[in-house]
């Protein structure tokens, strides 16, 4: 074994932990036969601590290439293993005080979730198309698995059949993509092919035709990140897998499994696009406005639909489509700005301002659920004089996620509105419908604040039987309501993370 | 940014003690204060608001007597760097243009206070209630005193939030439609706001505000942060008004520096040149607030429904938030753009005017008619400003504070006789004079400033605008006297149905109005003929900061 090797192997402690934390689980369970699940969280929650620490001490030296070019351990990726991490993190403490997993047995939950986010984490930290694609197929088959982890609901299962089908279908089609990709250049590095792009494919005449492939193969390949980050027009799985899904599972798929389609894009745009594929460049304007629509679709897809929804997690489903739309924006703006590169801060600070606004809105979701048995809008009428704090934090995650300051949503949204109207970019319409599709959000987002304070308090007795732990679940709660409002107003930190990780 | 250089930045101006800070500190401190306490003990929530309120009336009162009026430079001002990234700063500052509007707001949010001192009652309690109420103190001053746009925006936006769930917890029947319906009104115009201030800022001239800003640290000693600063876009209120102000020192023209050499869109848009859509933007988010019509529509629902003490506080100094965003923003820094549109303005403000005189006329509901006679009242702030001239100005300002008074005055006084007969009907009362005298003398005060009767604050605001809109738009001017008689005729009629007359036998045992009542109406009272008699009290304060703007469209 070479010292080389071994000194590698200092870049992937992280991947490395979380492996064993995998393990770990997976004998918990087995030891304990299933019986105190709780136990098994508990460890998984420990071991993903343990993973933050070791992801934290890697920060800021960031190193290109190792373990024979497949592994870029970079500002960029570290920064989506953090993200990933924290995310995991929370969804795990969720997961433990889950109630229908108390019921249903859960088994090897934990070591799933976590392989899904091991997924993730080889995802973000290459740039080799083959474990690239490793790394999305571990999440996916894992997400699909997890979306039906309530076996004896049907919702459940049919959820996990739905995300199969064309989760399935989307990857062929991306493989298709990069293949084609890969047959033009002869490379599997992004940045080589980007490379080999920018110093033209073919000669003279003959070049028209590979260009007009290689938009081919971006656009499949596109098709499949978006799948993933479930924009529109390939957002159809989305609504019905986040209702069935186990909400912890939903959290995790709306949330980390998105952000990881993002980092993909943005890996894929910063390789090949950007870092100078001159004879593309001519067709970046077409591509960027085909984001920008998708953009400006996405988002008013999702909110229109989304008025009408009385289930929270179709209704966050939704949400979370027009959150799609709107960092689609961010990536709009790049791929217009080019070199000035204005875009990808945005859009990695709004993923940021994403992950703790939704991950106290779920939270909430899944606090009430557990403490009343109630999970639709109308449901939730008047149990904001019950459970002040909570729907109190609730509150604040909506302002945020509607983007009413002083919360960190609209630090991210008027972000992406400095980078689409920036004098590189100057898409003045699309700032305006992202702006106008805020009010038709408050409008979704405050019917849920309507029916938890407006209404006459829910009377005595609603609550369900042997709720525990909840004291520490609105600790949970209240550092996410308190990061909420904190980094709306001073966000210098979150900007100078994200300075040091853009790709 | 180290948190001890802030402080020493704040604590360096104004005289050491940063009072403009504290103004909205102290009802955030209450805030949290009352956080902490039981739901149960509502004695001492009461008694936190009522500080937390009295305080920042005292200290805007130390602000009024002390303040420069002779200077046309911001007074107190207080700034530090914020977020170093966008160069957005925590600046903060009074002139004479907002120092009457908040030295109104902490005195409504006091009397507010004691207005709803039996608000445990209702079936929200006093703990939110007080909580809420005090937030939106924090965001009315601050919006007032900001100088930086971005803060301006937050200070903005937080208004919302509490007023959503005051209006929509403790409102009338039809609270909940009342309190979305305004949250999505207001939400409009302030998204259209944020894109037109993001175009502001990208649209300021980095090398020329880096020039600017180096000047300034020069002359306050800093010279070695003069050299540190580099080109950049700006928030600053105070530099982007002297962007726009700059002239062609040979020709006089106005540069129009703002006018887009650095934004992405050149030439015109659906006809319009970019930066006109900006002013409307702007204008548009202002104009909700004030509200003008079209926009009116939310306002009638929000007034009724809501609790008397944010009727109060709708009518006293939400509108005025229109009206002040106007003239600082829309006036100040796009001056050739307002002159543009001035006449749109004035037409505006003529229809308010008459169709709210009109409109108020028909109702019988006593709150909704009150509210209508403030979409008429705006108007005249509207047509005022939109004339340019100095008067037209002056009269516009004093509208805006003297609207304050008597508007707070009526809504309380309405909410005085809801409490005791439940309802709100101009014709099912009758006879109330010989019950409550001391009531409809109260009544009669704010009436008759409200519409205008010489002696009374509200006369000489609309004589002022009315006669500095003669020059410019003789007109509108006279189809606004129809205005102005129809409002005196629906006053009369109200006070004769609710007052002369036989009794209506129902409200034999009607009580006059209490202790605590009088406390609240006898200043705004006191203002109301104290400032019809003296209104030089409040234009001498306001004048140089109405000339600059003046001269700046002249």
């Amino acid at each position: 074994m070479s010292p080389e090797y071994l000194n590698d192997l200092h870049y992937i402690w992280p991947e490395v932990v979380m492996t064993v934390a995998i393990l770990l689980a997976l004998f918990s369970d087995m030891i304990l036969g299933g019986k105190d699940q709780k136990v098994t969280g508990i460890i998984s929650v420990l071991c993903t601590c343990l993973v933050i620490y070791f992801l934290a001490r890697l920060m800021g030296e960031g190193v290109d290439h190792v373990a024979f070019g497949m592994v870029v351990v970079d500002g960029f990726a570290l920064f989506f293993k953090l993200f990933t991490a924290v995310g995991l993190l929370v969804v795990l403490c969720f997961s433990v005080f889950f109630r229908e997993f108390d019921r249903d047995g859960i088994g090897e939950f934990y070591a799933v979730i976590m392989t899904s986010a091991l997924g993730i984490f080889f995802l973000v930290s290459t740039d080799h198309i083959l474990l690239l694609y490793l790394g999305l197929e571990i999440l996916s088959i894992t997400s699909y698995v997890l979306a039906g982890f309530l076996k004896k609901e049907r919702r459940s299962s049919e959820a996990a059949l739905k995300y199969l089908v064309y989760g399935a279908l989307s990857s062929g089609v991306m493989l298709f993509g990069l293949s084609i990709l890969f047959g033009l250049t002869g490379s599997f590095r992004l940045d080589e092919i980007g490379g080999i792009m920018s110093a033209g494919i073919g000669i003279g005449e003959a070049q028209q035709p590979f260009t007009v492939a290689a938009l081919v193969a971006a656009v499949m390949i596109f098709m499949g990140f978006l799948f993933k980050v479930a924009a529109f027009p390939f957002h159809f799985w989305c609504p019905d897998v986040y209702e069935g899904a186990p909400t912890p599972v939903t959290t995790f798929l709306a949330i980390c499994s998105k952000a990881a389609g993002f980092a993909l894009i943005l890996r894929f745009v910063g390789g090949v696009f950007v870092t100078g594929a001159d004879s593309i460049r001519e067709w970046n304007g077409d591509l960027a406005f085909l984001v920008a629509v998708l953009a400006a679709v996405t988002m008013t897809y999702g909110n229109i639909t989304a008025v009408k929804q009385s289930n929270m997690k179709r209704l966050l489903a939704y949400s979370s489509i027009a959150h799609a739309g709107y960092i689609l924006m961010g990536v709009a703006a790049w791929l217009v700005s080019m070199d000035s590169g204005v875009g990808p801060d945005a859009v990695i600070f709004y993923l940021v301002t994403y992950l703790i606004m939704n991950l106290g809105a779920f939270g909430v979701v899944i606090y009430l659920s557990n403490r009343y048995g109630k999970e639709t809008v109308e449901g939730y009428s008047g149990l904001g004089w019950r459970s002040p704090y909570a729907a109190g934090f609730m509150t604040i995650f909506l302002l945020s996620l509607t983007g009413i300051p002083p919360t960190i949503g609209f630090i991210g949204k008027w972000k992406l509105f400095v980078a689409v109207l920036d004098e590189n970019v100057g898409m003045y319409w699309l700032a305006i419908v992202a702006a106008l599709n805020s009010v038709v959000a408050l409008f979704y987002y405050f019917r849920i604040a309507k029916s938890l304070f407006l209404k006459s308090e829910a009377p005595e007795g609603c609550e369900r039987e042997g709720s525990s732990f909840q004291g520490a679940f609105v600790t949970i709660l209240a550092v996410l309501g308190v990061a909420t409002c904190y980094f709306g107003l001073f966000w210098n930190r979150i900007d100078d993370l994200i300075r040091a990780s853009l790709p | 940014m180290e948190p001890t250089a802030v402080m020493q930045d704040v604590v360096s101006n104004g005289g050491g003690i940063p009072f403009l800070t504290l103004l909205f500190l102290v009802p955030l401190i209450g805030m949290t204060v009352i956080l902490f306490i039981p739901r149960g003990k509502t004695e001492a929530i009461k008694t936190v608001a009522a500080v937390a309120t009295g305080v920042p009336l005292l200290l805007a009162g130390y602000l009024w007597v002390s303040f420069e009026y002779s200077d046309t430079a911001m007074q107190w001002v207080e700034k530090c760097l914020w977020i170093d990234y966008f160069n957005i700063e925590y600046h903060v500052g009074i002139d004479g243009l907002s120092i009457p509007l908040v030295f109104l707001t902490v005195l409504l949010l006091f009397i507010a206070v004691f207005s709803s001192w039996n608000v445990e009652k209702t079936r929200g309690g006093a703990k939110g209630y007080f909580m809420l109420l005090l937030l939106l103190e924090v965001g009315i001053v601050g919006v007032f005193i900001s100088l930086d746009f971005f803060l301006f925006y937050v200070f903005w936006e937080i208004m919302l939030l509490p007023m959503y769930f005051l209006i929509g917890i403790w409102g009338g029947p039809r609270r909940e439609y009342a309190a979305i319906k305004f949250f999505l009104y207001t939400l409009v115009g302030s998204v259209l706001m944020l894109v037109a201030m993001i175009a502001i800022f990208l649209a300021s001239p980095p090398e020329l505000v880096a020039q600017i800003e180096k000047q300034q640290l020069v002359e306050e000693g800093k010279l070695q942060e003069a050299e540190e600063i580099e080109p950049h876009h700006t928030f600053n209120i105070v530099i982007l008004t002297e962007l726009a102000r700059e002239k062609d020192p040979e020709t006089g023209e106005n540069l129009n520096l703002l006018a887009g050499e650095n934004l992405g869109v050149k030439g015109a848009i659906l006809g319009l040149p970019f930066l006109r859509w900006i002013w409307l933007f702007f204008f548009i988010g202002f104009a909700i607030k004030v509200p003008v019509f079209p926009f009116h529509t939310w306002l009638p629902d929000a007034h009724v429904e809501a609790p008397t003490a944010i009727s109060v506080i709708l009518a006293g100094i939400l509108l005025k938030l229109g009206a002040y965003g106007i003239l600082r923003i829309n006036f100040c820094m796009l001056p050739e753009e307002t002159k543009y549109f001035a006449h749109f303005m004035a037409v505006l403000g003529m229809i308010n005017i008459v169709y709210g005189a009109f409109v108020a006329m028909a109702q019988t509901d006593f709150k909704k008619l009150v509210a209508y006679s403030s979409v008429s009242h705006m108007g005249y702030v509207l047509l005022g400003a939109a004339a340019f001239t100095e008067a037209g100005i002056i009269g516009a300002n004093l509208q805006i504070f003297n609207h304050g008074t008597s508007s707070a005055m009526l809504f309380l006084l309405v909410g005085v006789v809801y409490d005791r007969a439940h309802h709100r009907d101009l014709n099912g009362f009758g006879g109330l004079g010989s019950k409550m005298p001391v009531y409809t003398g109260l009544m009669t005060v704010g009436v008759f400033a409200s519409m205008g009767l010489p002696g009374l604050a509200g006369f000489v605001g609309e004589a002022l605008s009315l006669l500095g809109a003669w020059e410019v738009y003789p007109v509108y001017v006279l189809i606004s006297l129809s205005g102005l008689i129809v409002t005196a005729a629906f006053f009369l009629w109200t006070i004769q149905r609710v007052f002369l007359g036989p009794l209506n036998e129902k409200y034999k045992a009607i009580q006059d109005v209490d202790g605590r009542e009088i406390f609240c109406l006898v200043p705004l009272a006191f203002l109301c003929v104290l400032l019809g008699i003296f209104p030089f009290l409040l234009i001498d304060w306001m004048y140089p900061a109405l000339k600059n703007i003046i001269d700046n469209l002249m």
